[in-house]
């Protein structure tokens, strides 16, 4: 590989994630957007391109070729603007393909960030089937699975070869709602029990309405740089690691259903990027739409051997105060979901902990953080390390 | 190369079929144009036995829009010889490492 330039975050910005009303998609996004310009105090005359990520817009907003719709609201007409799908990984992919751009040296000035408009007059089902879009039409959307199911369907293979149980799945929750109590822009302002988890009505056996994301409106953006204008900020925040994998989209077509593979690839190439190794990472925000996505995300990061992820949560090991602080922003769980514009939420979490910004969930003296993004099942994965 | 359509018309008269490769013996279930191992594109199209066993389930009570007037059922992976893996609908007791029956419904493919 030729030498890649370094590239670093210096402007952040995100919406609330919850229910917005009276936003769509494009009122999210200019919002998070100018946000971020105005935190990098950057002109929009400056930026070179636009990578955006959206996933079921053209189903509930029926809204697609968004990228040129964003950059028009944004005073940004004319210069190049794609919007990537990748299921729920879609911005942090979306994030990939800007680094590599700036790092390969094509853009020096990129806005990358994601909006999702999943609160409509459409209800739960009319969501839930948009969101099944993300996985196998032929085998799995005909077969009844949905999102839930899917991870459902994981989850059983995981308690049947580990142990892990039901209670270690509320456990993610329960952390995460208490974790999401310090963050303004969550979804969710709200603790919860064990017991409530494990009382609530079920989804997809056997995960229950606690162990899965909420529907969430919401956007996030960050501006992007090259090396090159490092000196004229403050305080950019370096990616020091970018890595993306994929797999077959369908569980049946995998290996080992109880492992996200396209993540650990991801991982792999964000770590020996970066140079550094697990116990290195200071914090990590992983996707966890569905609490075992959280417990097998520990996994594939190597924070836990495989099939230890549900005695780590069961350890205090993921909390604030643990050996690696999983999801301190509350994670998709109690933050928000909105799918398109996670895998940017997650950066923006990271740059203010990282730049000593995040107020009372600040984590002290934080150096390294990382944000596992997971599309689908797991056909796509993203993982990213920032250093500040 | 077999398309998913025939696939599932087999199906239905009782027949799985899947694509074996002729160098390393790997099943491959259709629609496949190499072999997911070793990528060669010397495939041989022949029928398995249509049994297998549930490797894991989950009883959807929040269904897609196609599937709302039928919750809730139970969606199963089963794992059939050759590692071959499938999924569908259960119509019957759903337990991990049960043999079932692989059948197709209404054009979906079923468990019994």
């Amino acid at each position: 590989m030729t030498q890649l330039r370094k590239v670093g975050i210096v402007g952040i910005g995100m919406t609330k994630f919850g229910k917005h009303l009276e936003k769509g998609s494009r009122e999210l996004f200019y919002e998070s957007a100018f946000k971020a310009i105005e935190d990098a105090s950057i002109y929009p005359k400056d930026i070179e391109a636009l990578y955006f990520g959206n996933a079921v817009g053209s189903v509930l907003e029926h809204q697609a070729h968004m990228g040129p719709l964003m950059a028009e609201g944004l005073g940004l007409r004319y210069i190049p603007a794609i919007r990537f799908e990748t299921a729920c990984a879609s911005s942090g992919v979306a994030l990939r393909d800007a680094y590599i751009a700036i790092a390969s040296g094509f853009y020096d000035i990129v806005l990358v960030g994601g909006a999702e408009k999943m609160v409509t007059e459409k209800g739960t089902l009319e969501v839930t089937d948009a969101l099944t879009l993300g996985a196998d039409n032929l085998f799995e959307y005909n077969a009844g699975l949905t999102f839930p199911g899917l991870y459902a369907t994981i989850a059983r293979a995981h308690m049947k070869k580990y142990g892990t149980t039901e209670e270690q799945l509320a456990m993610v929750s329960v952390k995460n709602h208490k974790n999401a109590m310090d963050n303004p822009n969550a979804h969710f302002h709200k603790e919860i029990t064990i017991e409530d988890a494990l009382k609530a009505r079920s989804i997809a056996e056997p995960l229950k309405l606690f162990d899965c994301c909420p529907i969430s409106d919401g956007a996030a953006a960050v501006i992007i740089v090259s090396e090159k204008y490092f000196s004229k900020f403050e305080t950019p925040i370096e990616i020091i690691g970018s890595g993306q994998g994929s797999d077959s989209i369908s569980l049946q077509g995998r290996k080992d259903i109880t492992r996200i593979v396209s993540a650990e690839i991801a991982a792999r190439e964000a770590y020996k990027m970066a140079g550094i190794e697990p116990k290195d990472i200071d914090l990590a925000e992983v996707h966890d739409c569905f609490t075992i996505a959280e417990i097998i995300a520990t996994e594939g990061l190597g924070f836990f051997k495989i099939g230890e992820g549900g005695k780590g949560v069961e350890e205090g090991e993921t909390q604030k105060d643990g050996r690696i602080p999983i999801n301190v922003s509350g994670g998709l769980k109690a933050k928000g979901h909105p799918v398109g514009a996670t895998g940017i939420g997650q950066i923006v979490e990271l740059v203010e902990q990282l730049r000593g910004e995040a107020g009372k969930r600040q984590m002290d003296g934080a150096e390294i953080g990382l944000a596992h993004n997971v599309g689908g099942s797991g056909a796509t994965a993203t993982v990213h390390i920032l250093r500040r | 190369m077999i398309t998913y359509n025939e696939f599932m018309k087999n199906l239905e008269s009782g027949d799985f079929l899947v694509l074996k490769c002729k160098k390393c013996g790997t099943l491959n279930l259709p629609p496949k144009a190499l072999c997911q191992e070793c990528f060669d594109s010397e495939l041989e199209c022949i029928k398995i036995k249509n049994k297998g066993k549930i490797l894991s389930y989950t009883t959807i009570h929040v269904p897609s829009t196609k599937f709302k007037d039928r919750a809730p059922y139970t969606s199963a992976i089963v794992e059939l010889e050759g590692g071959i893996k499938i999924t569908g609908i259960v119509l019957t007791d759903p337990e991990v490492g049960k043999k079932v029956r692989i059948e197709t419904e209404n054009g979906a493919i079923v468990f019994r």
